[in-house]
């Protein structure tokens, strides 16, 4: 046998014995590689699917801006962000109720005013919304702050929230006051009195229905919930 | 005699090929594990539970139900989240204060509906946070059963 025989058999006999194990990396990678491809596929495809029925469910409110024949315009904010909305109103379909209470009471279309803030479910057909049912209903604000003043005499509180927005709250009889029992952390009933500076306050307000002769950010209070700044969680 | 010989250098280039292919097979099988160990170790780098000076630091509140924007059909609805194990929890609507206190990081609460909009505030003080709250709201839609 040459010296070059001996080499090609050598080599013959290495590749033989490599071959199998490359073979063995190789499967591995292309098998990864697909589990991955259809793993993405069947990502995008849940993501997809959850998207449109989440686009089926969706409601809008807004405040009315514009009243016409059959459409209103209404203006949404989110934040700061402010979105306009075309509503359509078909005579025979759409249904429109206020939201007195725990009840709704069903309204005609020329019973919508401008200034209403109104809770709209439908599609989204080319920028106009046709409208299944529209609501009228109660805007709320319900927030988280802390007491920087207080008044005895006038019955108020002035409040800044953590994203720096100020609020004045004025308390009335209607006011339903709540405060932590920092001992068993139960909530109790409470009165204005118990309430002092630096204290946290849970507090909702009705932009709808703000009470008479308020400035920019004053309203009545329709409900709070205080937690004594001593409150420390043990 | 020289059929011998021929047959005898033939077993020696068998041999020789069967040793360096079981050399290097066991150079590629070694390699591999070793980039598979790496691998994992990096995995496991990323993965890896945030420092004791982390730790000290709260999470964020987080709210995995119901979608913010919502429709609701029924006259609850159950929260389900996350935030710091021990945190004492405000949850407050337009019609109900609540609280409670989390066991472990995962939370849920019922939470009663107004007819209409309901604006779920919710606000965790994590324990040793001194009262710094977390925040988070969002607004469901109960429009009832006709």
């Amino acid at each position: 046998m040459k010296t070059t025989e001996k080499i090609l058999v050598s080599c013959m006999v290495a590749c033989l014995c490599v071959a199998p194990v490359l073979a063995i990396d190789a499967t591995g990678s292309a098998t990864s590689s697909i589990d991955k491809d259809a793993k993405l596929l069947i990502e995008k495809l849940a993501t997809k699917v959850e998207e449109t029925r989440k686009k089926d469910q969706k409601a809008y409110v807004g405040v009315i801006t514009k009243v016409q024949e059959s459409i209103v315009s209404i203006s949404s904010m989110n934040g700061t962000d402010e979105k306009k909305y075309s509503i359509k109103i078909d005579d025979t379909l759409t249904a429109i109720f206020r939201i007195v209470g725990t009840a709704k009471k069903e309204l005609k279309k020329t019973d919508l005013k401008v200034g209403d803030y109104i809770l709209v479910t439908g599609q989204m057909l080319d920028d106009t919304l046709e409208a299944n049912e529209i609501y009228i209903d109660e805007q709320f604000i319900v927030q988280t702050a802390k007491i920087m003043e207080l008044s005895k005499t006038d019955f108020y509180l002035k409040v800044i929230t953590y994203d720096k927005d100020e609020y004045t709250l004025d308390i009335q009889n209607s006011t339903r006051q709540f405060m932590l029992n920092v001992k068993t952390k139960e909530i109790e009933k409470s009165g204005f009195t118990k309430i002092k500076e630096g204290d946290t306050v849970h507090f909702v307000v009705s932009k709808t229905n703000p009470g008479a002769r308020k400035e920019k950010n004053r309203y009545d209070a329709v409900r709070i919930f205080v937690v004594p700044q001593e409150f420390a969680v043990l | 005699m020289q059929y011998r010989f021929m047959k005898k250098e033939t077993s020696v280039a068998v041999g020789m090929g069967i040793v360096f292919g079981l050399l290097f097979s066991f150079l590629v099988i070694a390699n591999t594990q070793k980039n598979q160990s790496v691998s994992q170790k990096t995995a496991n780098q990323k993965t890896r539970p945030v420092t004791t000076e982390q730790q000290t630091t709260t999470q964020p509140i987080t709210i995995s139900e119901p979608n913010d924007g919502a429709i609701i059909v029924g006259t609850s609805v159950t929260i389900k989240g996350k935030t710091d194990k021990n945190s004492f929890v405000v949850v407050q609507t337009q019609i109900a204060d609540m609280s409670f206190v989390t066991k472990s990081e995962d939370f849920e609460y019922k939470v009663p509906l107004a007819l209409g909009e309901n604006v779920i505030h919710i606000s965790a003080y994590p324990k040793g946070s001194n009262g710094k709250i977390q925040e988070k709201e969002l607004r469901v839609y109960h429009i009832g059963t006709n």
